[in-house]
């Protein structure tokens, strides 16, 4: 038991190791290698322009029951449902906004992104890169890097548009605040705040790109390899994120961001 | 200058699949790999075209070491090889034109017409005249190989590599592609290696063989000296195959 302990140990180790000297490469290919343009733009496309529809509506659900909540325990606390606005608009633009959007897009553009990488990999595309004279980190790995850097704090900013726009329609038609006093309070808020989630939905973009590009090049097996680094991709990626974001806001904070 | 193969060693999995490999390639030649499955002769393909580092030992293509060298340099030797995979290895994603133009967008300075007419050239050396607008998809299997074919000519590589060309193949399909690995290699005077267990093809496209066993070339030579051999293992390798 205990040199399973230390071989699963010692995988894990050399899997961080691999997967770092991935990230080096690529960071580095990024500023001495020539841009796949077209890949790039075909990538904020597929991770951007398509995931708008899924992040509004998610946004929008989360606006509403946010307002919902937050109004009906204030109005048992209170007697009324008051600093609803304040309550959406925070937790949209913190938290919730660049969380829940990361985690939709890992699950619809990152799982798709392991999937195609890994089936690259285990159908020789990513060998037969080699001998067309293109390095296969500046050929797929720079263009997904970039499209979901681009690509998540905009729609960030979709989900956090719709989270609030949604918490305003509980607010006047469900809560009976008024839309003056709802927009008050979301105006209430300040440029560091919304920094604060912009500069996390940076970090969870390097991560997405990072872990699922990265178990897809590490796929072998045929498809059931695929489907298992596919998972491995999805699950590993939605824990960094939820585990970053706390030590994230940690710092954030501690620097007066938001 | 050809390519040197010495001392080449490779363990995966606790297990030595390469225990000292040695082989010499010479230019212009047709040089078959064979040996039974899982007796590592893809592991051996790979380290050739430098797609996988060896424990030890060494592969010298025209002078250059290419297990010493960083992956700028090794992309520049890469760039003498054409590769055909044992799937074809065509990227779905891109129509016939595209994947044959692939590498003549990177490797050459062409501009477009040169390369349309360079793609309309080598799908005609491979019977696929007309095709660049198609898919991958919509391809047979048959095709997608000579679309690699294609592929892997456009660039004028010094060097072809031909993994399993004809495994999954019908026999007619088969030998359509042992008569083009024949046709390339007189026509073009490409260097070409050839990695198989299909011992019809191997005998009919071959000016020398190799037999990979338990690790190592257990011996090389014509088809005439092949098939005359006295090593047991051998022997039963062809006696099964034919």
């Amino acid at each position: 038991m205990l040199t399973d302990m230390r071989s699963g140990l010692g995988n894990m180790l050399s899997g961080v190791g691999a997967a770092s000297i991935l990230l080096k490469k690529t960071v580095v290919s990024l500023f001495k290698r020539k841009l796949e343009w077209k890949n790039t733009l075909d990538q904020i496309l597929f991770i951007g322009t398509n995931s708008v529809p899924l992040v509004l509506l998610s946004g929008f659900f989360t606006g509403m029951v946010l307002a919902l909540q937050t109004g009906e325990t204030f109005r048992s606390v209170f007697n009324e449902p008051i600093y609803v606005g304040l309550a959406v608009g925070y937790s949209m633009i913190l938290e919730l906004g660049p969380v829940l959007t990361s985690i939709v897009v890992t699950g619809r553009a990152g799982a798709a992104m392991t999937a195609e990488i890994g089936t690259m990999k285990v159908t020789e595309q990513i060998d037969a890169l080699h001998t067309l004279g293109t390095e296969p980190v500046t050929y797929i790995l720079v263009p997904r890097f970039l499209a979901f850097i681009i690509a998540l704090p905009l729609l960030v900013v979709f989900a956090d548009c719709a989270g609030i726009f949604g918490g305003l329609i509980v607010a006047i038609y469900k809560l009976g605040i008024p839309f003056s006093k709802y927009w008050d309070e979301i105006t209430e808020m300040e440029i560091s705040d919304l920094m604060h989630g912009f500069i996390k939905s940076g970090f969870f973009a390097v991560i997405i790109a990072w872990v699922c590009c990265y178990n897809g090049l590490e796929t072998s097996g045929g498809a059931e390899g695929v489907g298992k680094s596919t998972t491995r991709a999805v699950v590993t990626a939605m824990v960094m994120i939820l585990v970053t974001d706390y030590f994230l806001s940690s710092l954030l904070i501690s620097m007066g961001i938001g | 200058m050809g390519i040197e193969i010495k001392g080449l060693c490779k363990k995966l999995g606790g297990k030595d699949v390469l225990k000292g490999v040695d082989l010499d390639i010479f230019d212009g030649e047709v040089i078959t790999i064979i040996g039974a499955s899982g007796m590592g002769k893809t592991v051996l393909f790979k380290h050739i075209v430098g797609l996988t580092k060896p424990d030890s030992g060494s592969i010298i293509v025209d002078g250059t070491d290419i297990t010493a060298i960083d992956e700028d340099n090794l992309l520049k030797v890469q760039a003498k090889f054409g590769m055909l995979f044992q799937g074809a290895a065509l990227f779905d994603s891109l129509s016939v034109f595209e994947n044959v133009a692939f590498g003549l967008k990177r490797l050459t300075n062409m501009n477009e017409s040169q390369i349309k007419r360079r793609v309309a050239e080598v799908l005609n050396m491979v019977s696929l005249p007309g095709t660049e607008r198609l898919s991958i998809s919509s391809l047979s299997g048959g095709m997608k190989k000579r679309v690699g074919l294609a592929r892997a000519l456009a660039t004028s590589p010094k060097y072809l590599f031909y993994d399993e060309p004809t495994t999954g193949l019908d026999p007619l399909l088969a030998e359509s592609i042992s008569d083009l690995i024949i046709k390339v290699n007189n026509d073009l005077n490409i260097t070409s290696v050839v990695v198989t267990h299909d011992m019809h093809s191997a005998f009919k496209v071959s000016h020398r063989l190799a037999f990979l066993y338990d690790g190592i070339i257990k011996t090389v030579g014509s088809v005439d000296d092949i098939k005359k051999t006295e090593i047991a293992s051998l022997r039963d390798f062809i006696n099964v195959g034919m």
